[in-house]
C-alpha cells in the first residue's frame, strides 16, 4: 500500500507527539545544536557507549517514540514549532551514532562504522542522503579543531573525505552539533571509515551520528509558531524503526524554549 | 465506521463551536491554561476532588463536545487568532486533583484513580499522554522546583519527571508547567507523588493529566491560525473528550484570543 491522495493522509493519520524542550545552553548563532541530551518530551537520552564502529539503531531512548505501521508505509503528516528565538528546527531520522571518540588525538581514527540501517532517502543502505553530524556528547575544552571523515559514498565509493561546515568553537556546550560536508559529486554517506581532528579539543567526548533530515521547520520569528505538512513536505518517507530526533539552528544565542508536536501518517 | 475520505469528512461535520477568552497577566513565556479565563466557553473553578483526582468526562470550562450516535470523533478544524504572537492549543482534559499542599516539600502522595481510555490509542495505558502543573490561585514569591513520580505508559512505575520550564515567582491563575518524561517513556498512565523543592508560600494547584489534540497560532500580531481534518491527519477524538484551550504566549500582557473548534462525526 501507499499514502497516495488527501483521504490516505486523513485516515492514516497518528496520534500527534508532543516535543517540549529548554534548550539551557548557551547556543551560538547559526549553529545547529541537538536537542537529543535535554531533559523534556521526549526525556533525555544517554550518550552512546558503542564503541567506535558504533550501532545502527532502530530505537533509542530519548527519540521522539515512533511505532511501526501494522501494515503499509509511514508518512510525515504534519511537523509544528515553536521556539522563543527564530531560527529553523529540524526533524531528523538518527540512523546510526557512536563512542570512543579520543578528543585530544590529533591522528586518524579508525572507525569503520557498523552498516546503517536501511533508511536512506530511498529506504536502503545505500546511503542517499544520509549525513553526517558531530554531536558533543560531554562539554568540550580549549581548542577549535578541523574535524575530517573519511568515508564511503553513496555509490560505494570509498577514500572521500569531508570536514565540518561549520566551524567548530571551544567549549562547546553538550548537543552542539558540527555537520561534516560532502565531497564534491557525492549526495551522502554509506560508511564511515576514518576521523580524524587537526589539533586538540583538550576535554569532553564527542558522537559521530548518521542521520537523515526529514523535514525542516523555518522559524521565521522570534516565538512565531510554524508547521509544514505532507503537501509541502511532499510525503516524505518515515521508513519502519525511524529514530526520530530534533536539531535546532537558532539566530541568536539566546537560551530558549522549543515545542511542538509531529504527526505521521499509515497506511 | 470511521471517517477516511475528506467527503467523510465534510459529510460528517458538527455545527462550529465559537470561543473567546480573554486572558488578564498570564505569566511568559509559558504555558497557560484558559480554562479559568473569562469570555467563552465559560470559566471553570478549581476542582476539588481530592488528592487522587476524577477521571473526566465532562468539565465546565471545556469547549463542547458530544458523543456520535454511532461512529467515531475526529477534529474537523481549529482555528485561532489573537493580538499578539502565540500558539494555540486544544487538550483532552484527561485527569484532574485538588488538595496539594503548596507549602509542603516532602512528597505528597497523589495515587491517581485510573485515568479515562483516551490515550493517544484510545486507551488507559497512558500513550501521549502527559501531565502539567496547574496554578488554580496565585502564587507567593518563590520558585520551586517540581518533581512527579508516575507510572509509564508500558506499566513501569517508579519514574520520574521534572517541571521542564523553571517555576515563575508569583505565578498567575491558569500557569500550566508542563513535567518532562523519563527516558524512553511515551507517556503517563498514572500518578503516585508530587513534590516541591521549596514552599511556594501560598496560592493553590492542580495536577493535571492531558493529551494535546491540535496546534495552529500566529507567527504575527492578529494572523489567522487553521489547522483541519486533512493537515492535522484526522485527529480522533474519543467518546467523552474534553477538549479545553491552552497557549504559549510571548508576552505578559493581557491578551484577547478568538477561534472556532469543529468536529466531525461518522
Amino acid at each position: 500500500m501507499a499514502i497516495t491522495s488527501l483521504d490516505n493522509v486523513g485516515a492514516g493519520g497518528q496520534y500527534a507527539r508532543q516535543f517540549v524542550k529548554a534548550t539551557t545552553p548557551t547556543l551560538v548563532a547559526g549553529r545547529p545544536h541537538s536537542l537529543f541530551y535535554l531533559a523534556g518530551v521526549p526525556g533525555a537520552a544517554t550518550a552512546s557507549t558503542a564503541g567506535l564502529s558504533g550501532e545502527a539503531l532502530t530505537s533509542y531512548a530519548g527519540q521522539i517514540p515512533f511505532t511501526n505501521p501494522v501494515s503499509g508505509v509511514t508518512e510525515l503528516g504534519k511537523f509544528t514549532g515553536q521556539c522563543t528565538i527564530g531560527g529553523q528546527l529540524l526533524l531528523c531520522d538518527r540512523l546510526w551514532h557512536n563512542s570512543g571518540i579520543d578528543v585530544t588525538s590529533t591522528g586518524s581514527q579508525t572507525i569503520n562504522s557498523v552498516t546503517f540501517p536501511a533508511r536512506d532517502v530511498s529506504g536502503t543502505t545505500n546511503g542517499d542522503g544520509v549525513l553526517v553530524g558531530v554531536e558533543v556528547t560531554a562539554a568540550t575544552g580549549a581548542g577549535t579543531p578541523t574535524i575530517t571523515v573519511g568515508y564511503t559514498n553513496q555509490s560505494g565509493t570509498a577514500s572521500r573525505t569531508a570536514t565540518n561546515a561549520i566551524s567548530t568553537v571551544a567549549s562547546s556546550a553538550i548537543g552542539a552539533f558540527y555537520p561534516i560536508g560532502l565531497q564534491s559529486g557525492d549526495s551522502g554517506v554509506r560508511s564511515i571509515q576514518t576521523y580524524q581532528q587537526s589539533a586538540t579539543w583538550t576535554s569532553g567526548s564527542v558522537s559521530l551520528v548518521a542521520y537523515r533530515t526529514i523535514a525542516r521547520l523555518p522559524l521565521i520569528t522570534d516565538n512565531g509558531p510554524f508547521s509544514v505538512d505532507w503537501l509541502t513536505t511532499a510525503g516524505q518517507s518515515l521508513y519502519d524503526n525511524s529514530t526520530l530526533f530534533l536539531i535546532f539552528i537558532p539566530r541568536s544565542t539566546t537560551a530558549s524554549q522549543v515545542h511542538g508536536e509531529v504527526i505521521w501518517t499509515q497506511g | 465506521m470511521a471517517i477516511s475520505t475528506i467527503d467523510g469528512a465534510i459529510n460528517g461535520f458538527q455545527y462550529q463551536h465559537y470561543w473567546m477568552k480573554n486572558a488578564a497577566s498570564p505569566s511568559s513565556p509559558l504555558f497557560y491554561s484558559l480554562v479559568y479565563a473569562t469570555g467563552v466557553p465559560s470559566v471553570a473553578t478549581a476542582p476539588s476532588p481530592g488528592m487522587a483526582g476524577e477521571a473526566l468526562t465532562s468539565y465546565e470550562g471545556q469547549l463542547p463536545f458530544s458523543n456520535p450516535p454511532s461512529g467515531n470523533s475526529y477534529l474537523h478544524s481549529f482555528s485561532s487568532t489573537a493580538n499578539d504572537v502565540l500558539s494555540m492549543m486544544v487538550y483532552d482534559r484527561l485527569w484532574q486533583n485538588s488538595g496539594i499542599d503548596v507549602t509542603n516539600t516532602g512528597a505528597q502522595t497523589i495515587n491517581s484513580v485510573a485515568f479515562p481510555a483516551r490515550d493517544g490509542n484510545g486507551s488507559t495505558n497512558g500513550a501521549g499522554v502527559l501531565v502539567a502543573l496547574e496554578v488554580g490561585a496565585a502564587m507567593g514569591a518563590a520558585t520551586p522546583t517540581l518533581t512527579l513520580s508516575y507510572t509509564n505508559s508500558d506499566g513501569t512505575a517508579g519514574r520520574t519527571g521534572t517541571s521542564i520550564y523553571n517555576t515563575i515567582s508569583g505565578s498567575a491563575v491558569g500557569s500550566f508547567y508542563i513535567f518532562s518524561l523519563q527516558g524512553a517513556d511515551k507517556g503517563v498512565r498514572s500518578i503516585q507523588t508530587i513534590t516541591l523543592g521549596s514552599s511556594w508560600l501560598s496560592g493553590s494547584v492542580n495536577l493535571v493529566a492531558f493529551r494535546i489534540l491540535a496546534r495552529t497560532g500566529s507567527w504575527a500580531g492578529t494572523a489567522t491560525g487553521f489547522t483541519d481534518w486533512i493537515t492535522h491527519c484526522g485527529t480522533r477524538l474519543y467518546d467523552g473528550t474534553v477538549p479545553c484551550l491552552m497557549t504559549w504566549a510571548r508576552t505578559s500582557s493581557s491578551l484577547i484570543y478568538n477561534g472556532t473548534f469543529t468536529v466531525t462525526q461518522g
